[in-house]
């Protein structure tokens, strides 16, 4: 959600006087990086590779390894999982002297692009007890002209004495004029359990009739029998690239993420976080960003942009990245943004230096 | 006599390359079940069974700041399998048939191969040294109710001999924290089953057959809170069984020279699980490894020089299956998968060594080992090692050699799925074997009859380590992948000092200090888990009235673990007394770790022992009698 939040707020700045048009002061970044103009138009993606920074023009950029970074809008991708079919991954933010390196620096993994939503950050994990407790945040979700809030409960379940993992309980109300009822349900996310596959069903719900089905994900995307679907410790929603249904969801606490403690989490209740539940009315999400599930990638969304500065820019930071190919890795780092609009960056101005490994 | 460090038999105290024993007595006055206690305070290496808590309850062994695969396990000379992670539990071995430990430092593949980069632990049986029938028995009973039951019976006739032998040893739980069911340390037993038989065909050919079956048990129990639902016990059982025979023909062939041929077969079978307290479910994993081999060793005399000339031929296989028990769509099923794919590995190696001795004073012993893998390729390791005594008094020997390691088919074959828990491990099949070189001096200085001094020093550099490679992890979804690859490059280096004060039988002191400086290069950190400095201080000592005491100290200096943890230092005592109640019967009593220094449930990295104090009694006897009224 935070591009959304950075956009609407450069947005706004396009309108309002007071906003500071004045150039960004920036430091040199590695004085040994290839430097590259990266036009980014209105609609439509621009590919990158780094191996010799260019700009291609892939014939089939679905199957293609030739591109390694894309440009679209505010957004960044990999040549990776739903981006593309090849090796790319990236990590970051990584300071900016990362630059100075020639080293591959020590990373934890590198993420390949993925499928993301509202509900992306609805748990905590508990690394020691190996746990995941809901945030009880509470999600507003647009399903067509209807509005619905929806709250996590529990991931667990008892079966056969024994704790399971992805028998989900939710709650949700619709949001009218007038107050709608609560509804409790129990939905089978655990897609096949331990030894399922990628084509188990998924647990998917109808808000509007209560129906759950149990239905496959390549089923899923082209479904409109569903608002939001429960699989592991994953929920999408159908819209966007989850699905041809048009939902959209937003998570209305989405700025305590970062700040909440585990502690805390795990002090929560279904019943103690009953009055956030409570809280929330139609009027609440009267100006919310719904948006389906898309595409997510190291440069998550917004996190390589400057939320502080004005007119927009690039975040001081670095990236490493691996290519397609999956052999080489580079580390990557924006300077500039030349003329951007609305829409666009404008000329983004890419840093890049293969490291060794 | 020593064997170990040149497949030759050599007295200990002139061996070409420096060879430490610990006797089946030593490791009884250490108050040792298994090698793992026996070597636990032995100076120059590390056995830290609470460092490895994350491969279960395993002792493996560190010499020279390599362990995991690192450091060969032999058992009479044959390889050890059934690896938890890489690491041969000594604790699983107990010391009912042992006659001695033999440990080599620093890279011996010349001699080994795979596995040797860190040094060689050889775990020698013995036939009856007395004729017609004999027996020995130990009896003993240890804190934590633990039960320690060792017998073995022998007959010896003038061209054959036979001997069984027996060991149980029980310990119960200890708990993890007060008022919680988790085990700190789970209720564990082991067991020992092995027959040996040996014969002379003729008076140039002499056959000998052992057959063990190892058996080892523990049953944890671990309890976690799940969100809204309250806390949940699941039962962590564990089994392993190791079954070894081996067959061995020793030819003289006249004028000192040999020919030893021997045929090797073992099968580990390893199961473990993780059940709900009174549910069906949960999940088990279960693996099957087996190894054959054949080995020709020719020791050829030629006057000043020896030759040793070797070819060993190895096959092993290896699967691991996970079973999971589940409700699926309202009913209970049971899925199978591999966890490891079944994977064989097959390897020949050729091996040549000569000790060339030079006017009494000087032996050279240039060696070298090609080994040719199915998978990994061929690798080659030199070695050259030279012993100096220009009298009785000095001893100086330097080494330098390779090491190696090939992968293991865990390492080739894992599919490790803990994706429910984000992340997964999968095997690599393009890893090549890790490489070493190593260096290694040491001098011994005996005056006079009652004193020793030694000084001793290595460095080691690897390169190829293979490892998971938690730096570029891949991600998809939530799920991270890790797979193994050979990107860690290590250096070690140390050195010892040593004093050993004698007084005939009666006296015995040994002091003892070890340094050990490691590198990881790609972090510029130490490796986690190596104590810099250990010193070590042991007596044993001969009383009046046929009693004997011994005792042992040791401490170790904290330890890196990571770049904000560091594992606290600790110190160890462990004392016995014994009473000489007839020729070869001993009562006694002792008790390890005096000071009951232990790990800190759920403290990361925690080298100290996860027991703490440990007292015991007991009565060992021999029969008939092994030494005079």
């Amino acid at each position: 959600m935070r591009i959304t939040f950075t956009r609407l707020a450069w947005f706004a700045c396009g309108f309002v006087l007071a906003c500071s048009n004045s150039p960004r002061q920036t430091e040199p970044l590695g004085a040994d990086t290839s430097q590259l103009e990266v036009p980014v138009p209105e609609t439509g993606r621009v590919y990158l590779k780094l191996s010799d920074p260019s700009l291609v023009t892939p014939s089939d950029p679905a199957d293609s390894s030739e591109w390694d970074l894309a440009f679209e809008n505010f957004d960044v991708y990999t040549n990776s999982g739903p981006s593309g079919s090849g090796q790319a991954a990236a990590f970051g933010q990584l300071d900016s002297s990362a630059l100075e390196g020639d080293e591959s620096p020590t990373v934890p993994f590198l993420s390949a692009d993925k499928a993301g939503g509202a509900f992306a950050d609805w748990y905590a994990y508990d690394g020691q007890n190996h746990a995941l407790h809901s945030r009880y945040h509470v999600y507003g979700v647009k399903s067509g002209d209807r509005l619905w809030k929806v709250q996590i409960l529990s991931y667990y379940s008892e079966q056969d004495n024994a704790p399971v993992s992805g028998l989900y309980q939710i709650r949700y109300a619709e949001l009218s004029d007038e107050a709608g009822a609560t509804h409790t349900v129990q939905i089978d996310g655990t897609a096949g359990g331990l030894s399922g596959s990628a084509s188990s069903g998924s647990g998917c719900l109808d808000l509007a009739s209560g129906a759950v089905r149990q239905i496959a994900p390549a089923d899923a995307r082209a479904s409109l029998e569903w608002d939001l679907c429960f699989r592991r410790d994953s929920i999408s929603v159908n819209g966007e690239a989850g699905g041809p249904r048009g939902v959209g969801a937003v998570d209305l606490q989405a700025d305590q993420t970062s700040a909440e403690q585990l502690a805390a989490v795990v002090q929560q209740s279904a019943d103690s976080t009953l009055a956030r539940f409570s809280e929330v009315s139609r009027a609440s999400l009267a100006s919310a960003p719904f948006r389906g599930d898309h595409v997510v990638s190291a440069f998550e969304t917004g996190v390589w942009l400057d939320a502080e500065a004005s007119p927009i820019a690039p975040a001081r930071a670095a990236w490493l990245v691996r290519e397609a190919s999956g052999e080489r890795q580079f580390l990557v780092a924006f300077s500039e943004f030349r003329e951007p609009t609305a829409s666009s960056p404008g000329t983004v101005v890419v840093h890049s230096k293969p490291v060794k490994q | 006599m020593v064997v170990t460090g040149t497949r030759t038999a050599e007295q200990s105290q002139r061996a070409t390359v420096k060879t430490d024993v610990v006797t089946r007595d030593e490791a009884e006055r250490r108050g040792a079940t298994n090698v793992a206690e026996a070597l636990s305070t032995q100076p120059g290496v590390q056995v830290n069974p609470g460092a490895y808590g994350y491969l279960g309850t395993v002792s493996p062994i560190q010499i020279q700041g390599f362990d995991l695969g690192r450091v060969l396990i032999l058992e009479d000379g044959e390889p050890v399998i059934g690896d938890v992670g890489g690491a041969i539990d000594l604790a699983a071995i107990p010391i009912a048939d042992l006659a001695r430990i033999e440990i080599v430092t620093g890279p011996s593949s010349a001699l080994y191969g795979s596995s040797a980069i860190g040094g060689v632990v050889n775990i020698i049986s013995a036939p009856p040294r007395q004729d017609g029938a004999s027996a020995r028995a130990r009896s003993e009973y240890r804190s934590h109710r633990g039960v320690v039951l060792q017998g073995s019976a022998a007959y010896r006739a003038a061209n054959a001999w036979s001997q069984l032998d027996l060991s149980r040893t029980r310990q119960a739980a200890v708990a993890e924290l007060p008022g919680l069911p988790d085990t700190q340390i789970p209720e564990l037993s082991r067991s020992l089953v092995g027959a040996r038989i040996g014969g002379r065909l003729n008076r140039n050919i002499e056959l000998k057959l052992r057959a063990r079956w190892l058996h080892q048990r523990f049953d944890g129990i671990e309890s976690t809170e799940y969100p809204g639902l309250g806390r949940y016990l699941t039962d962590l059982p564990k089994s392993s069984d190791r079954i070894a025979l081996h067959l061995v023909e020793d030819i003289r062939l006249g004028r000192g020279s040999s020919l030893r041929l021997s045929l090797g077969r073992q099968w580990a079978l390893a199961n473990t699980g993780n059940f709900r307290r009174n549910s069906p479910l949960g999940q088990a994993h279960d693996s099957s490894q087996n190894q054959q081999s054949f080995e020709a060793t020719a020791t050829l005399a030629d006057g000043p020089r020896t030759w040793v000339i070797g070819a060993r031929f190895e096959t092993q296989r290896l699967s691991q299956q996970l079973h999971t028990h589940e409700r699926v769509d309202g009913a209970l099923v049971t899925t199978s998968a591999a966890e490891v794919t079944p994977q064989g590995l097959n390897s020949a190696a050729l091996y040549s060594q000569l000790a060339w001795t030079l006017g009494r004073v000087l032996t050279v012993l240039p060696g070298v080992r090609g080994e040719q893998h199915g998978r990994q390729g061929s690798v080659v390791a030199p070695r050259l090692a030279l012993a100096v005594r220009p009298n009785d008094a000095w001893t100086l020997r330097a080494g330098a050699g390779r090491g190696f390691r090939t992968p293991n088919a865990e390492e080739f074959g894992f599919n490790f799925d803990h994706s429910v828990y984000g992340y997964k491990v999968i095997g690599n099949r393009e890893l090549k074997p890790e490489q070493s070189w190593g260096v290694n001096g040491d001098v011994a200085f005996r005056p006079a009859t009652f004193i020793t001094l030694r000084a001793g020093g290595f460095a080691n550099w690897v390169r190829d380590l293979i490892d998971v490679d938690l730096a570029s992890g891949m991600s998809t979804g939530t799920v991270v992948t890790y797979t193994y690859a050979n990107f860690q490059r290590v250096r070690t280096a140390g050195g010892n000092l040593g004093l050993t004060l004698l007084s005939e039988d009666r006296f015995r002191a040994d002091l003892g200090y070890d340094y050990l400086w490691t590198r990881d290069e790609l972090s510029g950190e130490p490796l986690s888990g190596r104590p810099p400095h250990t010193l070590t201080a042991s007596f044993r000592w001969s009383l009046p009235w046929r009693l004997e005491l011994s005792a042992r100290a040791r401490s170790v200096s904290d330890a890196f673990v990571d770049t904000t943890t560091r594992t606290p230092g600790y110190q160890t005592i462990d004392g016995r007394l014994a009473f000489r109640v007839w020729p070869s019967t001993q009562a006694y009593a002792g008790v390890l770790n005096l000071l009951d220094v232990h790990q800190e449930p759920g403290r990361v990295g925690d080298l100290r022992p996860p027991l703490g104090r440990v007292l015991y009694v007991g009565l060992s006897a021999g029969l008939p009698s092994e030494q005079g009224p």
